[in-house]
């Protein structure tokens, strides 16, 4: 019991610290919901969260437009944002 | 013994996120004591208002552009950040408007307006929505600031929020302790410029600190020494930001959700996404955004006939009462051909104008303006543009000079620029006129399935222009380089009913700009005009002994002597090939100030031609032949070249003069000139030797 828990800890602080857990943003299904892990861009990263989007926030995929080239997000169920594709790129999301 | 109360004047900002529903507030609260003027070096609207609180307290209110944050973006942030970072004139009160269903996201620039030192009051609007229960004092004691809910729509809480303005400008409080505490190391940078930095407060020295590159009022040396000490102090101004913002956020988020009960899907979500399902989708929207287009021209054809022709109708009244009234002579002439008549060719713009900025500001109103910008965004940046040059695009169909002045919410200054330089392309209302006289001449007025074809003929037009916009960009792309960067990032607001107030107030603003912007040059060439057409050179009238003006007032010349038939004459020979005859170069050269003289110049033209100046110009130009042959100056090939001539040739001054301003030098307004008026020329040239 004792070390499944100290497993299950490292493989939280796992996460947490490998930059390469998560994917983007962009891979997530039409009406998919995860949770945002970080930004990848520091630029945008700042403009996002001046907008209220911010690590941990929960973000949905409302749909693709123009052949996959504007993406329209719904975060913590309350707003909806439309991005290019290059900026969806750099919010990573929780899961492979 | 009376004694008068002085009357104290204070000043008082507004301040919120875009959507947050500020500017009808403001119009709620300041009513018709409104006045738009610009800040210095920039043309951002600045909209102030006055407003009596009591007696003996008067208050001057600022609707300042819609920020996220004290981090701007592009210039019109910026703009928000200037004014409260500069030293001169410093509010006495910011209200802090935020939509209350958004509340979460709104919240981070209050708290950075707090720290800055500055009297707040939090109003929290759109509290009539359903689904939305707010817990006030939670929020009043967590950040020390009064706070009043209410409805800008409604008018709902406006006199609580009086009273609370009233209370805060007699007796300031702010709140002692600073919201966000700036960490050791950024601390250290402050410290270091305490006594260079006027700003009183420790945030707003940091603040200072960080936008030291593009803030106006430090010297240079102060420049270079806070860029030197950054770098040797190793500070990462978008680290400082991350961190400070997600600090306020950790700070904040928590108090406001337990303050705070939101319905699921309520406030309009549900509803705005069933539309979204429509008017989003790729194909559908599209066709959705079509559609609106052609409602909207539909509109302005079918709803300012009326109008224009009754402004045309009482001028002409007005202009044969005066002739009656007055004695006969230049002075009359003056009055009834100069000035009335150019009066006439600035009043008759304003139904088109008025019914296309109701449309421009319903579609905004309403948050379809965001999904236009967001669904054309790719499309867009084919051409080296914005999904935002999409609002200029749209708003060029009115006036290229308020369309160039909203590129400023681009931030990249590439796609800003292309912008700016396809824009007049567009088809503007000024066209409208020209477009609308000359029609008649070159499609008989009949229906195809039921359409007008005079109507598609327009359409066939505007469609050129936009055209033309494109391949002009998409060419200005590949030569103009830049590195900048470019950002969409738009939110996409819940549906809401528009604001009657402030479509009645944008299209009231819209209108006196045009009046006063573009109609003075419109008088004043209107009155050159009248001179021209009226006078002409006193070569043969020697034997007079009057002198000067007087002489030339008891002859009237004939037109085709007149200065303004001189020279039209001159320009025959280059203009003959596009079929263009000298009155059509009078036309032309006068065209140049601004397209819509070309009607006044009819005007005048036929009006000294013949003094009955009663019947319509078309009709005098319909019955108008050429002198030596006998053929109608009017036919199609010559309508047409001259059409295609107006399409996209660049004969607007008041628009050359707001891209100079908007590109800070002569060189890109000179370029688009050439651009302009030489695809005009070849254009024309093509149509006509192909018709005729």
């Amino acid at each position: 019991m004792k070390t499944e828990v100290a497993i299950l800890a490292a493989y939280l602080d796992f996460i947490q610290i490998m930059p390469n857990s998560g994917r983007q943003a962009i891979l997530l299904h039409p009406n998919e919901s995860s949770r945002i892990l970080r930004f990848e861009d520091m630029i945008i990263a700042g403009k996002l969260m001046s907008m209220g989007i911010l690590p941990n926030a929960q973000i949905q995929l409302v749909r693709r437009n123009a052949l996959g080239h504007t993406l329209i997000f719904r975060i913590n169920n309350r707003f909806k944002i439309a991005l290019r594709r290059d900026e969806a790129q750099t919010i990573i999301v929780e899961g492979a | 013994m009376i004694s008068l109360p002085l009357v104290s004047k204070k000043f008082v900002i507004l301040a919120g996120n875009p959507n947050s529903g500020k500017s009808t507030l403001f119009n709620l609260l300041t009513g018709l004591n409104q006045r738009v003027g610009n800040y210095p070096g920039v043309t951002v609207d600045r909209k102030t208002g006055t407003m009596q609180l009591t007696p003996n307290l008067e208050a001057t209110l600022l609707d300042l552009p819609g920020a996220y944050s004290m981090y701007p973006t592009s210039k019109d942030e910026r703009i928000v950040i200037s004014q409260f970072l500069s030293e001169a004139q410093q509010p006495d009160l910011i209200i802090y408007v935020a939509d209350v269903s958004q509340l979460e996201k709104q919240i981070l620039l209050l708290t950075q307006l707090r720290d800055l030192g500055y009297p707040l009051i939090l109003a929290l609007n759109m509290i009539d929505l359903a689904g939305v229960t707010v817990k006030t004092q939670i929020l009043a004691d967590h950040f020390q600031i009064p706070i009043v809910p209410l409805s800008g729509k409604t008018g709902l809480g406006i006199t609580a929020l009086k009273m609370q303005m009233t209370g805060m400008l007699y007796s300031p409080d702010k709140p002692s302790e600073p919201y966000y505490k700036i960490p050791e190391k950024e601390m250290r940078l402050v410290n270091a410029f305490s006594d260079e930095l006027l700003f009183p407060t420790p945030y707003g020295k940091l603040l200072t600190i960080q936008h030291a590159s593009w803030l106006t009022n430090l010297t240079p040396e102060l420049k270079e020494e806070i860029k030197n000490k950054s770098v040797s102090e190793g500070f990462n101004p978008v680290q400082a930001q991350i961190s400070e913002t997600l600090s306020r956020y950790d700070k904040f988020t928590p108090v406001i959700r337990s303050a705070l009960h939101l319905e699921e899907g309520g406030s309009g979500i549900k509803i705005t996404d069933k539309i979204d399902r429509w008017v989003m989708h790729p194909i559908l929207g599209s066709i959705i955004f079509f559609f609106i287009m052609l409602l909207i021209f539909q509109a302005i054809f079918a709803w300012a006939t009326g109008p224009m022709d009754f402004i045309e109708a009482f001028m002409s009244d007005v202009s044969t009462g005066a002739r009656t009234i007055l004695p006969a002579g230049w002075i009359t002439d003056l009055i009834s051909d100069g000035l009335l008549a150019g009066l006439t060719g600035i009043l008759v713009f304003i139904p088109q104008i008025a019914i296309l900025f109701l449309f421009i500001g319903i579609l905004e109103e309403i948050g379809y303006m965001a999904r236009a910008v967001s669904m054309f965004d790719v499309m867009m940046r084919k051409f080296g543009l914005n999904g935002r040059s999409i609002v200029a695009l749209v708003s060029g169909g009115a006036c290229a000079i308020p369309a160039i002045m909203s590129t400023r919410s681009i931030s990249n200054w590439k796609e800003r620029l292309i912008t700016i330089m396809v824009t007049p392309f567009i088809s503007c209302s000024a066209r409208i006129p020209v477009y609308a006289i000359l029609i008649g001449f070159a499609v008989p007025k009949s229906y195809w399935m039921g359409l007008e074809v005079q109507g598609l003929a327009l359409m066939g037009l505007y469609g050129l222009g936009i055209m033309m916009a494109f391949i002009a960009a998409y060419v200005l792309k590949k030569i103009i380089k830049s590195e900048d960067r470019s950002f969409l990032m738009m939110e996409l607001p819940v549906y809401r009913r528009p604001v009657t107030k402030n479509l009645v107030f944008l299209v009231f603003e819209k209108t006196k700009a045009f009046v006063l912007g573009a109609g003075k040059i419109i008088l004043i060439i209107s009155l050159i005009l009248w001179f021209l057409a009226s006078f002409g050179p006193a070569e043969n009238k020697t034997a007079s002994t009057d002198t000067g003006i007087h002489k030339l007032i008891h002859e009237k010349p004939e037109l085709d002597k007149s200065f303004a038939g001189i020279l039209g004459k001159t320009i025959e020979p280059v203009i003959a090939p596009l079929g263009f005859d000298w009155k059509i170069g009078i036309a032309l050269i006068c065209s140049f100030a601004a397209r819509e003289v070309f009607v006044g110049t009819m005007a005048t033209i036929y009006s000294i031609e013949d003094d009955s100046d009663v019947a319509s110009i078309r009709t005098h130009m319909a019955r108008d032949r050429n002198p030596e042959t006998g053929a109608l100056i009017y036919n199609p090939a010559t309508t047409w070249s001259l059409l295609i001539f107006y399409v996209f040739a660049m004969q607007c001054m008041s628009t050359m003069a707001i891209v100079k301003r908007e590109t800070r030098s002569w060189k890109w307004p000179i370029i688009q000139f050439i651009m302009m008026t030489g695809i005009a020329y070849i254009g024309s040239f093509l149509v006509y030797q192909i018709l005729s």
